[in-house]
This record gives C-alpha cells, structure tokens and sequence, in this order.
C-alpha cells in the first residue's frame, strides 16, 4: 500500500488518502466509539458509519487537517448514536410497560372493582417516603434518577422505594 | 423452576410475580439499557412469566393515567419566587400547566379536537350530508358543518373524500394553513409530516396554500403539494384509479425511500417498529403491499429492500440493514 505520512500532501489528494487513513487508524476510533458509547458493540456501527460519510466528502483537500476531521466525525456520530439508542431503549422500555395487552383476554383486562378500591386505597395510605417516590415515578413519571437528585438520596434507595410500593399494593389487592 | 402443583407452589408465584414487578420498576425507572432490555425479553419468555408479568403490569397501570413523561417542561414554568404573590400566581400557572399539557402531548390535543379517529385501519366514515370519509390507518378529522357550509378539518394522516353533491353548501377540507374545495368528486388529501398533498381521483377539485385563496385547479389523475409558508406546486399525475389505493388496502410505493417505507408501514401495525442503522443508503423501494396483513408487507418490504426484522413480544419488531459487514 502507498500509504501517506501523517504530514504529507498526499492525502490531501483526494477521498482515497481518507480512506487509507480511517484504516489506519480504525482501532483508535474504535475505541473512541467504545468510550462514548460506553463499551458497547455499537462502536462497530460508528466506524462504518464514518466510512459511509467519508465516501461522501467530494473533496478532501478541503479538510485542513484529516486526522482530527476523522477523529470529529467519529465522536459526533457515536454521541448521536448513543443518543439515539437511549431514545430508542426508553421507548421500548414504555412500549412494555404500556403497549397492547395480548397474553390476557378482553375480560382479564379490567382489574376487579373491589381490587381496585383495595390498591388505591392502599396507595394512598403507603407510608412516606415511599409514597412521595413512588407518586414521582408513577403519576408524574419523573425517572429514577430525577427524584434522587431531587430528594438527595441514592438511586438504589429510590429504587427500593419502588419496589416497596408494588409488594403492598400487590398484597392489597389479594387482601392481604 | 418447580411447576404449581408441588406445595412450594404458592412461594414460587409469589417470587414470579414479585420477580415481575421489579422489572416494572426498572422498565420505569428510565434508566433501560440494551443489555437490560435483553434480559427482560428472555425472562419474559420463561414459563408462566410473560403471564405474571400482565398481572403486576394490570396494576402498575391501574394507578391512574400514564404519565405525560415531561418533568423538564414542567420545571420551566415560571415559579412563584415569593409566599405573597403565591395566591395570585395560582391561576396563571394552572393555565400554563394545560398549554403545557397541549404542547407536551399532541396525542391527547389530538384526541380532544378529533370527531373521528382511525387507528390501525383503514376506516369509512359517513358524513352528516351523506358524503363519506375513508380515514387511513392513524388518521384524524373533525367535522365542522353548519347551514352555509360543509367544513372537515384534516387533523392527521390521509383521508379520500367522496362528496354527495350539494350547490347550496360548498365542501371544503382545511388542511395545514391551506384549503382543499371540492367541485364535484371525489378526492383525496394527507398530511405527510406538514405537507399537504391532495390527489383527485374523479372529477375537480381547487387547493389554496392560505385561507385567502389562490387556486389551482386539479382533475381526474393530478396531483398537488403545498406546505407551510410555500405555495401550491403541481405534482407529477398518477392513474386516477391509483388515488387512494389505500382504500382497497393496499400500500402503492413508488420509488419510496426505504426509510419513508417502513414509516409509512408502521402505522398499520399495533407495535411500534424500531429503525437500528442507517436506512439512507439503501437503494429506493417500489411495491405494492397489503396492508391488511401488515407482518406479510414488512417481511415482504423488507426481503425487496435488503432489511432484516427482529420480532419481540408485545408486537414490537425491529428493522436493520441486513447487509453482512
């Protein structure tokens, strides 16, 4: 391969110089990929993807300094990558929690009347602070994270609070 | 894990259903990763779980409406800084909290102004005059008639109109900024994110950009587009008989990018479909799906267009490039 030195005109020629140098330097935008993304299989993504924009750069003499534009690229796609699949695992996290019930039939669906009262009766009597974390979280969908900060505790507490919630007005409505 | 007739049944549906509900609390916890994600699928799939899980999600849901998920807009209001002015604040903030709400949830805004509303299927509305509306799937209008004249406003999606003939009452469809108006036909318009288009299968219609007017006029066959703050432009004609082939349930794709594709096809289905990777190199797409088996059409779309699927319960799928690397 003719390849270029880092400081040499030649891959200033053309896209080509590009390409010979995001093959050099591939497994360090690799793991600039993994930084951002947080060491996940993604990284590979992001490199074919800079490999993708770089076919589209129609003059590359443009580029004053090819390395760093290269380095540039690769951060800002995978901060719009890691971006996007936090988007994209937040919907479907919703999507499960909210999404079309298949399992049980039309009946099944609608919870018992006398089952009902019980839980928001029971979800009114929780004793705080379980009750002010779990109303962040369920009636006003604040993430766990939020009412932490909020409240100055530590997620895992708030975490636990959560938990707590459910297991009593589960109990609550099977009366127990 | 033991089946439910031993005598350790009880503890074990206890620990399912408790084992359910902790991952209620991570799926809300806003805090779902891939990784995670992986795990709740395959734990989803054990025996008996997925049944558990409908269970404590039945009352996770049964607490109330689910949550508009907009805690940032809502710690934008303006804050009352002093206990003085508190009480005289009250009002206004209840007011911003509901134009907060309007601007948080198109759907719910949606939802109060709709008077008909489709969701996964074509469906045919009859109006007041005894004209009809066929709405797409996830389309919307309301109906706005009074004596001097037949209004319908589209509100999302695509509808095709056939309009009972009337000289005293002028029909006309609002849509965007700008105006539809029949003439004597049947026709049909949709609102492709903004963009009004409006396509006439059988006798005339005129479109206007502003509610000012400034027609143009369109037969059998033509086509046409405005948007906002842009002026009506003349599409390429289609087939009269292709307007509104979604009626006859099908999706006609003519050169359709891949992404625009699978979007379009989404809205037939119950689940939401994911897009993982970059659509925009693939080739464009022409077919003709039936939308009325919207699994056929994805699969379909996606073997012409060189995608793969990925199904996960709870009706989600989701699309990627299939090309190896």
């Amino acid at each position: 391969m003719a390849s270029a030195s880092p400081h040499g005109c030649d891959e200033r020629d053309a896209p080509p110089g590009l390409a010979e140098l995001l093959i050099r330097e591939r497994p360090a935008l690799l793991r600039l990929a993994q930084r951002i993304l947080g060491n996940d299989h993604g990284a590979e993504d992001v490199v074919q993807a800079v490999w993708l924009k770089l076919r589209s750069v129609g003059d590359a003499s443009a580029i004053d300094n090819p390395r760093a534009y290269l380095f540039k690229l690769a951060a800002n796609l995978a901060t719009d990558w890691g971006r996007e699949r936090t988007r994209r695992n937040q919907l479907l996290a919703e999507h499960y929690l909210w999404g079309p019930d298949e399992a049980l039939s039309a009946e099944e669906q609608a919870m018992a009347q006398d089952e009902l009262q019980r839980v928001l009766a029971a979800a009114e009597r929780l004793p705080e602070p379980t009750r002010t974390i779990f109303r962040l979280n369920r009636l006003q969908g604040l993430t766990q994270a939020e009412i932490a900060r909020r409240l100055s505790v530590s997620v895992t507490t708030v975490e636990n609070h959560v938990r707590a919630a459910l297991q009593r007005l589960a109990n609550a409505r099977i009366g127990r | 894990m033991s089946q439910p007739q031993s005598s350790a049944a009880i503890d074990d549906t206890d620990d399912l259903h408790a084992q359910a509900r902790g991952w209620i609390a991570w799926l809300a916890s806003g805090a779902a990763d891939e990784a995670g994600l992986g795990d709740f699928e395959r734990w989803l799939d054990g025996p008996g779980h997925r049944r558990a899980f409908e269970r404590e999600r039945q009352l996770w849901r049964s607490l109330g409406p689910r949550p508009g998920h907009e805690p940032e807009r809502s710690a934008a209001l303006p804050q009352p800084r002093r206990q003085r002015t508190r009480s005289r604040w009250r009002p206004a903030l209840a007011a911003a909290a509901v134009l907060v709400l309007a601007l948080a949830s198109p759907e719910a805004w949606l939802r109060l102004r709709a008077d008909h509303r489709s969701a996964h299927g074509a469906e045919t509305v009859a109006l007041p005059d005894g004209s009809r509306a066929v709405l797409d799937a996830d389309s919307a209008i309301a109906v706005h008639y009074d004596r001097g004249q037949r209004r319908v406003e589209l509100l999302r999606g695509r509808v095709w109109f056939e309009v009972a003939a009337d000289p005293a009452r002028r029909f006309a469809v609002a849509a965007g900024d700008g105006l539809v108006e029949d003439i004597s036909t049947a026709f049909a318009v949709a609102d492709v994110d903004g963009r009004i288009e409006t396509a006439v299968s059988q006798g005339r219609v005129r479109v206007a950009a502003t509610a000012e007017g400034g027609w143009t006029y369109l037969d059998a066959g033509q086509r046409a587009a405005y948007g906002p703050g842009r002026s009506v432009a003349r599409l390429d004609d289609a087939p009269a008989d292709g307007v509104g082939a979604w009626r006859q349930g099908e999706l006609l794709l003519d050169q359709a990018s891949v992404d625009a594709a699978v979007r379009q096809l989404a809205r037939y289905r119950a689940g939401p479909i994911l897009i993982r990777g970059d659509l925009a190199a693939l080739p464009k797409v022409s077919a003709a799906l039936r939308i009325a088996r919207p699994e056929q059409a994805l699969d379909a779309l996606a073997a012409s267009a060189g995608l793969s699927v990925t199904r996960l319960p709870f009706g989600v799928a989701i699309v990627q490039p299939a090309a190896p690397r």
